[in-house]
């Protein structure tokens, strides 16, 4: 392999590594906020203990987003130096505001929220709760900031081969930042909101921890039937921005070749790039109509545009289908969850809290499956339509450097990812002492 | 251009401020690692002494991440030419930095790996401040570029006798720090033993701090011109002998705030040998990296210079809160 796939192999493992950890950080702030703000309020313990429990799993799950996370900010220097060069005029300021306004406060309150409950008022607890929860989403807009001017640049131009910065809130709030936030913070949610109704069904099945287990998968399902129907919206609005400003790689994510008035959609298929065509199961017309609601409206196809400029086709067509598929499974799931809560018939409904830990992992499938869409679909440029990845790489790394950096990390990873699940299943058997 | 001038200085002086404040925050953690093999000689030693961390060292690496951040932003040609120069270096460091912060989390987790983690946890901690030292003193020292102001040297030049020099001195201060901020936070044998190698270290730094005064003198003459150099003195002479009366009278309190001080002033003679070079070049024929060739745009250094002077007083008014919060001893019950 080449420098830049090998840069591009690293880029993947260490940004799809370090993706779990936020995932089920961000949702876990929520969750937490809402269960200290049920102790505050209706002064009931027991939700303090989920607090207590929730906030260990929490800590576990930050230090790892965290210490994975800085791969991440040093990848740019090490591995994509001509990009950083290119472009830290617009892009260095959003990173640093992540960290000022956002990692800072997340970091400084979370060691308080977990070591701090003695030492602080319920009041004072609640807030740092609050900040935690802020802090988090905080950071990740900032983060999804930059890869969204990634995807849809604005508010700069190009001198001398250099990004100039003109406009920060154009940068900022470039067409596909919005989407893509609620898109992902969503997903977070649901990540954890199906992780939590799954331990605490594991707690109801076997009988232990009675009154707070209870308390807190009725809390996980309410969030696991309601997150992911928000998430169709939001899916949604952002399937339609990428027809609209990134139209290849929505026909890429479609199979779709001819430009075509009332585009079908795929449930199922395979993408034949050498024939051009498509093939599979699919519902006509739908395509065009979720686009702008009307049947017959135009998409464009994949041979509008050069052929050396589309992405790999099948990855991107796939890893969709999976993200969609999976997403319409969760509604499901949440929605006979929250039947059986209505019917009072949750707590007994074995079978169900029996299937419900199989959709943690299913849940993470489906945002590396997003994530993979939107990365894989956006080459070959790392600067949607202005600089191709290939440009981008470090000049004076070389492809042996990468690859010994690569088996390092890999090693690395594997054995965070064995000690994790260890002491997370660990946590989740010792509940709350 | 009189003002792009004022707007690159600013963006120097927030990289002196942000690693100033990393080598005072993670300075006392990286330093309570260092010396965990040498203070914790039991199991519920090592327990207290990482305990005293626990609650504040992830805000404490974000310093690290931030200052990273911010010469991206202002400085992108420093930040790519180090970040790809140093490629196997900083990989070392990312791979410390990562196995310490997993260590101490799963140090809490598991009683019966906790010898495991707490050695991971000292071998982290060490590889990563040398590392860090290392990096800094070779673009202060210098290091071979090519004509598009790329790295042209390789992994062993590195390690010569100047930076070498210079990761030893911060290594060595790292670990007064980190011996001042356990003053206030151990008790009984612990207590005694803090008490005891402290003044041992202190000493180790004193004349550490004398020859590295006397080294920049010597490399970089023009330092003893401006007035900050003097200001720095000042700084490393009063938190030295602050900090010698308070292991001599064995107060618990002031140590930290002295040895900071030390740190301080140590980072603000580095500074102004610095000045205006991010990269300085071996060869004399190149201009190097420096403030003027390597920024961002006006625009750019505007914007953050902005986020820094809105963001930062508010990011160091909570970190102080939070200190509060856990100030005194660390208790047992602050560790699960």
């Amino acid at each position: 392999m080449d420098a830049t796939s090998l840069a591009r192999l690293q880029f993947a493992i260490s940004i799809g590594f370090h993706i779990i950890f936020p995932m089920m950080t961000l949702g876990t702030t929520l969750i937490v906020l809402v269960t200290e703000s049920l102790h505050l309020f209706k002064k009931d313990p027991t939700y303090a203990r989920i607090t207590d429990f929730l906030v260990r799993f929490l800590a576990l799950v930050f230090v790892l987003g965290a210490a994975t996370g800085i791969v991440m900010e040093f990848a740019f220097g090490m591995n994509w130096s001509a990009y950083s060069r290119a472009v830290g005029d617009v892009f260095g300021p959003v990173l640093l505001a992540e960290s000022i306004f956002a990692f800072f406060l997340e970091s400084v309150f979370l060691g308080v929220l977990v070591f701090g409950r003695k030492r602080v008022s319920p009041r004072a607890y609640w807030f740092c709760a609050l900040l935690v929860f802020i802090g988090g989403h905080l950071s990740a807009f900032w983060i999804l900031v930059a890869n969204s001017w990634m995807q849809t640049p604005a508010g700069f131009i190009v001198q001398g081969g250099r990004f100039v910065l003109t406009d920060f809130s154009a940068a900022i709030f470039n067409p596909s930042t919005v989407p893509r936030f609620f898109h992902t913070v969503l997903a977070s949610w649901l990540v954890s909101s199906i992780t939590v109704a799954a331990i605490a069904g594991y707690y109801v099945r076997k009988g232990l921890h009675d009154k707070w287990a209870g308390q807190m998968l009725k809390l996980g399902i309410l969030l696991f039937a309601v997150v992911p129907c928000l998430q169709l919206g939001a899916g949604h609005l952002h399937a339609v921005q990428v027809i609209d400003t990134q139209p290849l790689k929505a026909a890429a994510m479609e199979g779709l070749f001819r430009t075509t008035r009332g585009a079908p959609l795929y449930i199922l298929g395979r993408v034949n790039a050498e024939q051009g065509e498509t093939v599979g199961l699919y519902l006509p017309k739908l395509f065009s109509f979720l686009h702008s609601f009307d049947a017959n409206s135009i998409i464009r196809g994949l041979e509008d545009f050069p052929k050396a400029l589309w992405p790999p086709l099948n990855p991107v067509f796939q890893s969709y289908h999976v993200m969609v598929g999976l997403g319409m499974c969760f509604i499901a799931g949440g929605l006979i969850g929250l039947y059986l809560l209505w019917r009072g018939r949750l707590m007994s409904s074995k079978w169900f809290l029996f299937l419900l830990p199989f959709f943690v992992p299913l849940a993470h499938v489906a945002h590396e499956a997003g994530w993979i869409t939107a990365e894989v679909g956006r080459q070959p440029w790392i600067i949607y339509g202005i600089m191709k990845t290939k440009d981008g790489i470090s000049l004076v790394v070389g492809a042996q450097e990468i690859l010994f950096s690569l088996m390092v990390f890999v090693i690395l990873y594997t054995g965070l990812i064995i000690f994790f699940l260890f002491y997370a299943m660990r946590l989740v058997r010792k509940g709350v002492p | 251009m009189e003002d792009i001038v004022f707007y690159q200085t600013m963006g120097f002086s927030l990289l002196v401020f942000l690693l100033t404040g990393y080598a005072i925050l993670d300075g006392f953690d990286l330093g309570v690692g260092m010396l965990l093999p040498l203070l914790g000689k039991r199991e519920s030693e090592r327990n207290e002494l990482l305990a005293s961390l626990a609650p504040v060292w992830d805000g404490n690496e974000v310093w690290l991440i931030a200052a990273g951040a911010a010469l991206f932003a202002t400085f992108p040609h420093a930040y790519a030419t180090i970040f790809s120069g140093f490629y196997l270096a900083f990989l070392t460091l990312l791979a410390a930095l990562i196995l310490r912060a997993a260590s101490l989390e799963f140090y809490g987790h598991d009683q019966a790996r906790a010898h495991l983690w707490g050695a991971v946890f000292f071998g982290g901690s060490t590889a990563a401040s040398f590392i860090f030292a290392l990096a800094v003193g070779n673009v202060i020292y210098g290091v071979p570029l090519d004509g598009r102001l790329e790295y042209a040297g390789d992994f062993t030049t590195l390690f010569r006798p100047f930076p070498l020099a210079f990761a030893f001195v911060w290594m060595i201060s790292f670990s007064l720090q980190g011996m001042a901020w356990l003053t206030g936070k151990t008790s009984g044998t612990l207590e005694e033993r803090v008490f005891r190698f402290g003044r041992a270290i202190l000493w180790v730094n004193i004349f550490a701090a004398i020859a590295y005064l006397l080294m920049l003198t010597f490399l970089f003459p023009r330092v003893v011109t401006g007035y900050l150099f003097y200001m720095a003195l000042i700084l490393i002479a009063s938190g030295l002998v602050g900090m010698f009366t308070q292991l001599r009278r064995k107060r618990k309190k002031g140590g930290f705030l002295c040895a900071s001080l030390f740190i301080m002033g140590l980072g603000l003679s580095t500074a102004v040998a610095q000045f205006p070079y991010l990269v300085r070049p071996t060869g004399g024929e190149l201009s190097g990296l420096t403030i003027y060739n390597a920024s961002s745009s006006l625009g750019s250094l505007e914007v953050t210079t902005a986020l820094t002077l809105l963001g930062l007083p508010i990011v160091i008014g909570y970190t102080v809160y939070a200190y509060r919060v856990f100030r005194g001893k660390a208790s047992s019950s602050d560790h699960y």
